[in-house]
């Protein structure tokens, strides 16, 4: 159902964050007789919140905040004295939106995914996976940037726990290490976050700091070396989640030792809040610091493709290979967004989706091995495919769509994304050319590990396939009903993209890449007052400048600048639900 | 509309539907997998919709001359049409923001006679919010002579090749084998991968295609999977494909890079029409680099030096797969994407010195190295790289229409010779070495009878399809050069020798069996040798459409000359035909190919005619047939030339991973850790107070700057 009046899209996103997070309490306070109920509540809410969030993707359009709510939460002082303001403030926008729906699909699938695997602490776990799954709404919700930060933080905990308690054997080194990791990059994120309220409160001349999104991405008067170190600072907390290469070595860990679950949200969702941070506050947010640093970004992106292809390859825990093929996939993502062209930007969210899918389900389906095997050495395993025909159809079509087959959903982005690093006058054909190399990478690591798991000879551990937690030697019903509708996404996206796409190209060109080129086109303050009062370097030919250009300096220069203006003016057709207290 | 209609039998649209039948058909096979059908109906979804894109590629094939006879009329029709073509687009009609092929259309360029029909948008190139409507990456499909040739004998072989399937993948007993549904399922996605490669109007639609067939090439070579030799094979197919289309992409990228800068609103830089039109405008080095990029693909796809590796091993894959797939249609998708971008190709001929130097060097090497091999459908892989390196030889020398006239012919007699090897090793119990038996020709009649045909057709015998293509081959190559057109004379006399050799030694002799044949082989099921039959036919007679009784330099028995109604027919798409290029070579030139031809099978016959036990060539040859079975060491040296360095690159990554980076880390942080130890007594260990102390430092921090900043300003 498509929700026809912003009252009740507001009702949706709020209870995207609020539903979780009580139904959280309620499965954690159940009573110990009633521990059954823990799967079923949690697998109910996540029903829910996939019902609720794909409608809302749908309802979302090009232009403007869907489910708008804001209210006062932490207010410090008044105007007279100074003071501070962080509002809770949520809506959905088409460049959260596809992502908001990615996280309510994948929520019920990784619940589903643990009924048989999870046998201890049972309601504990659901608790910290619902909890989870309110923090990763909140982030993609939050239009306030500190409570992004609260957030974003936030995610930590639940997943610390998860793979804490529930892990492998290496599971509290892994925890640890995964904490101390994201929460070290994290903090230095908050001290930019800070300095740039501060900075903007001076510059808007507003004596309460605040941190409302839209104010902060349409800021004007920052010096290119502020930006320039506010980028350094914003990359120290979304670098580290993303995993950016060379601060990756977090990621394999705490995959190998996290549950399947764990391993499907964090690969799905929570990686993506690193690169959904930079599209959506490193660019927009420091648009100079970010031209400044486009080309550095682009070499760590080429060389963790490549670093992270060929470390697949020589790996014989199947978990890992995928996770370090996260590694790989991620460096993709980050050079189309640094291509700073728009198909770029483009095909780095549809990255972010495409991932998400393709890779979540690569957990699933190998959790659903090692559940049967109790291993995940491609040395012990081999030839499933005659036992497991059902699970084999699966794998190899998600390997087909992680190595970006078109048809499928991995190609579409995968090709923007080269294509646009190619095409890029900020990075360029050199980066096209090593980025490119993955697509061969990717084939050689995923089809190897294909090789090794489902074809040759028949090789198992004695004693397995263990089926007596009520699995069957192929899939189950219900392991089918989990991977079918990944497996619909993964067809639907690779031939109808169109359906992110559509609505995300604008908004993204609005929004972020519209205040890019601003700044490369004039690198010092003030850059955005330029373009709007009308002093954009016009070209002369009527043939528009694109980023396939070479010709021109400029990376993209457009002469409609209305785009901008209406960001900078009032919300326009937006109701405030509620009015901020200041 | 109205123009539209009276000038094709049945509407453009209609074409359009002809790939998606068999994809039809493969899902409806897959839902009867997933419903646990009986495995004994799965052909029959294949079949017949296989059989229905045959149907509409005849048809095509009438309209597709009459479409571009028509649009080489004038110019100002052509504009007309573009409009007509936008019109029947849905898509265009809805998007009322003007579109990729309507609006501001620029004349026609001349060499691009085609029709383009847009199915819908696929990509988007972003900037939509534009005055101009965005760039897309259209699902299009382009319309035109080669087009029709091409789906032409795409949908006939394939079809031959299903119905042969039929009975080829059951054993003695007629019950299916394991696996059968899931054969025909990939079959019907094949097909449909296949049409789409060639019905494909922009570059980035024809990757899809390219790469799905390899898809199917990879299912299918891994269909009897758990044979370690068939997995291997599988994924060795892919990856060396992959090296391929690798340069393929960047040769994409590269188009849109060079011809975006000269392309108006609402041009796609990405479509044929497009980017033929331009291509004369850009730079020779840019023409050369996306010529070269574009030839790596091509070199991947068609198994040509030195990516041929994967070819022969692609064998593992059943029978019909090998002549469908691995020589009929799919790797000659190469060959027709050079000619399809020929306007690109012809413009650098550096790019043609290149692609005739390799076709010789492929030519060459693979005709000797399937002058010693044994597996006889080995010998028929080598062949067909040898046969492709022909091909892309015409292409180098500017004779692109002789190129795709030997694709159509060779189509014909190497699915038959395949076939007919798969019907051999279907009664020889998957046996297939020729060491192993010899005599066959008393059990398997019908067998022997097609192959001779397919034989002599591939041995250039006089009259027969192969001779008349290959021979144009040979007098564009002596056009090129002299040296050339003697190493492709040679290589037609190796042709003619490997191919009796393997005739004689399968089919001549006494009679020997292996034990894998059972107590009582017989000739195959009529199902099989009904489609052997009709490609022998065709093997017999397909060249004639490719001569004429008029016109012409050069002729063969006085009346029958070069260049009929195929060529004719193919001058009327993107092909650029270099004048001159089958002037070459003289008068004499047929006669001593078709003595060529039967010399090699003579000289076979008095070495093999006997079928002996002992290879009498590896005794006169001695080392050098070593060096010729053991394929010139060429896997070898790409094992240890680049598939162990760069593993070896992986170990160290991960070692670098493992030790080096996170060790950097521990080096970092050894400083804050060294100052905290003195702090150890007031820590806990939790969670909670790290981060408790960690945001009031912070703040801390921020206030402190604050009021330094205040007090300062």
């Amino acid at each position: 159902m498509i929700p026809r009046s912003d009252a009740m899209a507001a009702l949706g996103v709020n209870l995207l964050i609020f539903l979780p997070l009580l139904a959280a309490i309620v499965v954690w306070t159940l009573p110990e007789r009633r521990e059954g109920l823990a799967p079923r509540i949690a697998l109910a809410v996540g029903v829910v919140v996939f019902l609720v969030a794909l409608p809302l993707w749908l309802a979302t359009s090009a232009e403007g905040l869907l489910g708008q709510t804001s209210a006062s939460w932490i207010v410090v002082g008044n105007e007279d004295v100074g003071g501070l303001r962080i509002a809770y403030h949520v809506a959905l926008d088409a460049i959260s939106a596809p992502l908001v729906a990615l996280t309510g699909l994948l929520v019920p699938l990784a619940v589903w995914c643990s009924f048989t695997a999870i046998k201890h602490r049972v309601r504990e776990y659901y608790a910290w996976i619902l909890a989870l799954t309110a923090g990763m709404f909140g982030v993609f919700v939050a239009r306030d940037v500190l409570l992004f930060y609260v957030f974003f933080e936030f995610t930590l905990v639940p997943l610390y726990f998860l793979i804490g308690i529930w892990g492998g054997a290496d599971r509290r080194y892994a925890a640890n290490k995964f904490f101390i990791y994201t929460f070290v990059g994290s903090v230095i994120t908050f001290a930019g976050i800070l300095y740039l309220a501060i900075r903007a409160a001076d510059l808007t001349g507003t004596s309460v700091i605040h941190f409302d999104l839209r104010m902060l991405s349409t800021l004007t008067g920052l010096s290119a070396a502020e930006q320039s170190l506010l980028f350094v600072a914003f990359f120290c907390g979304f670098a580290i989640k993303v995993p950016f290469f060379p601060l990756h070595t977090w990621l394999p860990l705490a995959h190998t030792e996290a549950p399947t679950a764990g391993s499907v949200l964090l690969a799905g969702v929570l990686l993506k809040l690193g690169t959904y941070g930079f599209l959506r506050f490193s660019l927009p947010l420091v648009p100079a610091g970010a031209v400044h640093w486009a080309t550095v970004m682009g070499w760590l992106a080429i060389a963790g493709i490549v670093y992270g292809a060929l470390c697949c390859w020589v790996q014989t825990d199947v978990k890992k290979l995928v996770a370090y093929s996260s590694v790989s996939h991620l460096g993709f993502c980050m050079l189309g967004m640094f291509s700073l062209v728009p198909f770029g930007l483009s095909g780095s969210v549809l990255y972010m989706i495409n991932h998400g899918i393709s890779t979540g389900a690569l957990f699933l389906v190998v959790g659903m091995i090692y559940e049967r095997y109790h291993t995940r050495d491609m040395n012990q395993l081999g030839g499933l495919a005659r036992k497991m025909p059902v699970m084999t159809f699966f794998l190899v079509l998600f390997v087909l769509s992680s190595i970006g087959l078109p048809g499928l959903n991995g190609f579409v982005s995968e090709f923007t994304v080269l294509f646009a690093a190619y095409n890029s006058t900020t990075l360029g054909p050199a980066y096209g050319v090593v980025g490119a190399s993955g697509i061969l990478l990717g084939a050689i690591y995923m089809l190897y590990m294909a090789g090794r798991v489902l074809f040759g000879p028949l090789k198992e551990p004695a004693g397995t396939p263990d089926t007596s937690a009520g699995l069957t030697t192929d899939l189950t019903r219900r392991e089918i009903a989990i991977l079918v509708p990944l497996a619909i996404a993964v067809v639907a996206l690779g031939v109808f993209p169109r359906v992110i796409t559509d609505s995300l190209d604008p908004a993204l060109d609005h929004q972020v890449m519209q205040r890019v080129t601003a700044a490369a086109a004039a690198p010092v303050a003030p850059f955005a007052s330029a373009t709007v009062s009308g002093e954009t370097p016009k070209h002369s030919s009527d043939r528009r400048t694109t980023p396939g250009d070479t010709r021109g300096d400029t990376i993209f220069t457009r002469e409609d600048s209305r785009g901008l203006e209406r960001l900078r003016g009032p919300d326009a057709g937006v109701p405030e639900l509620a009015a901020g207290g200041f | 509309m109205l123009a539209q209609a009276s000038t094709t039998l049945l509407p453009l649209k209609l074409y359009a539907t002809l790939p998606f039948w068999p994809l039809l058909g493969a899902i409806v096979v897959g839902l009867m997998i997933a419903l646990r059908a009986r495995a004994e109906r799965a052909w029959w979804p294949i079949v017949a919709t296989v059989a229905v894109s045959a149907l509409l590629a005849m048809v095509f094939v009438f309209d597709a001359g009459r479409i571009t006879a028509h649009e080489s009329g004038g110019e100002a029709h052509a504009t007309a049409a573009q409009h007509a073509v936008g019109e029947t687009s849905r898509e265009v009609a809805h998007a009322g923001e003007g579109s990729a092929t309507g609006g501001e259309w620029t004349p026609e360029p001349a060499r691009v006679p085609g029709k383009t029909i847009t199915l819908f948008r696929w990509i988007s190139l972003g900037e939509r919010t534009s005055l101009q409507g965005g760039q897309w990456i259209a699902a299009t499909f382009y319309f035109d002579s080669l087009t029709g040739v091409m789906i032409g004998f795409v949908t006939f072989v394939s079809l031959m090749v299903v119905i042969y399937s039929i009975g080829y993948m059951r054993d003695h007993h007629g019950h299916p084998e394991r696996g059968y549904e899931r054969f025909f399922a990939f079959l019907g996605l094949f097909v449909f991968s296949m049409a789409t490669l060639v019905f494909a109007g922009n570059f980035v639609l024809l990757y899809l295609g390219w790469e799905l067939v390899g898809l199917c090439s990879y299912l299918l070579i891994g269909f009897y999977y758990p044979k370690p030799s068939a997995a291997a094979a599988a994924k060795k197919a892919f990856i060396v494909n992959r090296i391929g289309d690798f340069g393929f992409a960047l040769g994409i990228f590269s188009i849109y890079l060079f011809v975006k800068p000269l392309t108006h609103a609402g041009e796609n830089p990405l479509d044929y029409a497009v980017v033929f039109h331009y291509i004369h405008q850009l730079a020779p080095g840019q023409i050369t680099t996306i010529g070269l990029l574009l030839l790596c693909g091509a070199l991947g796809k068609s198994a040509q030096f030195p990516l041929y590796v994967w070819l022969p091993d692609a064998m593992e894959g059943p029978s019909p797969v090998s002549a469908l797939i691995h020589a009929a249609t799919m790797v000659t998708a190469g060959v027709y994407m050079i000619a399809r971008c020929s306007p690109i190709f012809a413009a650098s001929q550096a790019v043609l010195n290149v692609i005739v130097v390799l076709g010789v060097i492929g030519a060459v090497m693979a005709a000797t190295m399937a002058m010693a091999q044994f597996d006889m459908k080995r010998i028929l892989a080598y062949s067909t790289i040898s046969q492709l390196a022909y091909m892309f030889v015409a292409l180098g020398c500017g004779a692109p229409d002789s190129g795709i006239f030997h694709v159509y012919t060779h189509a014909f007699f190497k699915a038959l010779l395949f076939l007919g090897a798969g019907s051999v090793m279907h009664q020889m119990g998957h046996v297939i070495d020729l060491r192993k038996f010899s005599g066959l020709g008393r059990i398997l009649p019908h067998t022997r009878n097609t192959m001779l045909v397919g034989c002599l057709a591939l041995a250039g015998f006089p009259l027969l399809a192969g001779f008349w293509s290959k021979d144009e081959i040979v007098h564009a190559s002596f056009q090129y050069h002299p040296a050339v057109g003697v190493l492709m004379l040679a290589t037609a006399a190796m042709t003619a020798y490997y191919t009796f050799r393997m005739y004689f030694l399968c089919f001549h002799g006494p009679t020997r069996l292996p034990d894998e044949a059972g107590e009582h082989p017989h000739e195959s099921p009529r199902v099989m040798t009904i489609p052997l039959y009709v490609l022998a036919v065709g093997a017999a007679l397909a060249g004639y459409l490719g001569v004429t009784v008029a016109g012409g330099a050069h002729s063969f028995l006085g009346f029958l000359r070069p260049h009929g109604l195929l060529h004719h027919y193919l001058h009327g798409s993107t092909i650029i035909v270099d004048e001159n290029a089958h002037a070459g070579g003289g008068l004499w030139l047929m006669y001593l190919s078709a003595l060529l031809a039967i010399g090699g099978i003579a000289a076979a016959w008095l070495r093999y005619g006997t079928a002996p036990r002992v290879d009498p060539d590896s005794i006169t040859l001695g080392r050098l047939w070593s060096i010729w079975n053991a394929k010139y060491y060429v896997d070898e040296f790409y094992d240890r030339a680049f598939v162990r360095p760069l593993r070896g690159l992986g170990r160290l990554c991960f070692a670098i991973d493992r030790n080096g980076i996170d060790g950097l880390i521990w080096v970092v942080t050894a400083v804050p850790r060294g100052l905290g130890a003195g702090l150890r007594l007031i820590q806990n260990g939790a969670m909670q107070t790290y981060a408790l102390g960690m945001a009031i430092g912070v703040t801390a921090l921020v206030l402190i700057w604050r009021w330094m900043e205040a007090a300062g300003g």
